[in-house]
């Protein structure tokens, strides 16, 4: 089959031990791509059919927060990088992609997110993301894979820390997954 | 429970839940949602989330998930969205811990059980921890607990911190 799917995110490869040598690294500050605004919130809200007038109803939510605000599950959304744009793709946006390991594909397992001030409309948010750990290799029932942790911390225009969000990912290779074949003998 | 007035009409009609009135072990109410096609077209577009195991199914069968699955943001707004809905306008979500157990995948219904595990005042303020477990056909697809903050009674203002 000569159909080969768009990866998103390209992933590097490299062994354990070099994935070990990235923990404790740090990205530089990112803007995120776009504000803090209400249209993309409003179809976030849509998605999940939250009704909460602090996101679809101006006046209240002034009275409340001074604006229109952010619900608290857009915080990685805000993250997301363009998947392309004129000055090329950015590549290196997502520090969990970066760190080098021998799984084909990925996916996400756990976030632990606080909130501290409000993310409002207009809001231009950056973000900042830390390698916490990379765990030793682990069987589960998708494959053979380990686990990595990030940090990501997020501010806003005024430099305040508006959250923090801290994602496991779990990064493996579905050919060794339970329900796949036995590898050949080499 | 006695609607509050106060909060009431500080939230456009709907009343707020008071910390003074929510006990530990209070169910909220169940929400049903069937996992489609659409809901995962839905998902990529809201969220901006175009990793091929949101939207293309052969992806994720050699990802070794059943078909393609919902995303973590989907599951950070359902979650917030249940214990909103249930606190009012007025609730501060301070802290979300998400474990996604199984892939949650097209063809699968959600549906929520969700109740107060904690309540608890700290520097005068009313916290409550909802679980929030998110169960298909195939049994848990993700859990979450919330830290939120309520408003209180008497309280001439709250929300906003």
């Amino acid at each position: 089959m000569s159909y080969k799917p768009d990866t998103f995110l390209p992933i590097r490869f490299g062994t354990y031990e070099e994935a070990r040598a990235w923990i404790g690294r740090k990205t530089e500050v990112r803007p995120c791509d776009d504000e803090v605004n209400w249209q993309a919130i409003k179809y976030f809200c849509a998605l999940v059919q939250d009704g909460n007038p602090n996101y679809w109803n101006p006046d209240e939510a002034r009275r409340r927060h001074g604006a229109i605000i952010s619900p608290p599950g857009m915080l990685m959304v805000w993250l997301m990088p363009l998947p392309w744009r004129p000055q090329g793709k950015v590549e290196d946006a997502v520090i969990a992609t970066l760190v080098p390991l021998p799984g084909d594909t990925l996916i996400n397992v756990s976030t632990d997110s606080e909130y501290f001030i409000p993310m409002k409309v207009g809001d231009r948010l950056t973000v900042q993301e830390e390698v916490v750990e990379v765990a030793p290799e682990k069987n589960t029932s998708l494959g053979r894979g380990h686990f990595i942790t990030t940090l990501a911390t997020v501010r806003n225009q005024n430099a305040k820390v508006v959250a923090t969000n801290r994602n496991v990912m779990f990064r493996y290779s579905a050919a060794e997954g339970a329900g796949a074949k036995p590898r050949r003998p080499q | 429970m006695t609607p509050d007035l106060q909060s009431a009409s500080s939230s456009g009609g709907k009343p707020s839940r008071l910390f003074e009135d929510v006990r530990e072990g209070e169910t909220l109410p169940e929400v049903v949602m069937p996992v489609t096609i659409s809901l995962c077209v839905r998902d990529a577009a809201a969220t901006h989330d175009f990793f091929p195991g949101h939207h293309d199914r052969d992806y994720a069968k050699a990802q070794n998930a059943r078909d393609s699955y919902l995303n973590t943001m989907f599951f950070h707004g359902f979650v917030d969205r249940v214990v909103t809905d249930w606190a009012g306008p007025d609730a501060w979500i301070a802290r979300r811990r998400l474990d996604m157990v199984v892939p949650v995948c097209i063809g699968d219904t959600m549906r929520t059980e969700a109740r107060v595990v904690r309540r608890r005042e700290e520097h005068g303020h009313g916290l409550v921890e909802v679980e929030v477990r998110v169960l298909t056909e195939r049994g848990l697809g993700a859990k979450a607990t919330l830290t939120c903050r309520l408003a209180r009674a008497g309280a001439s203002r709250s929300g906003s911190i």
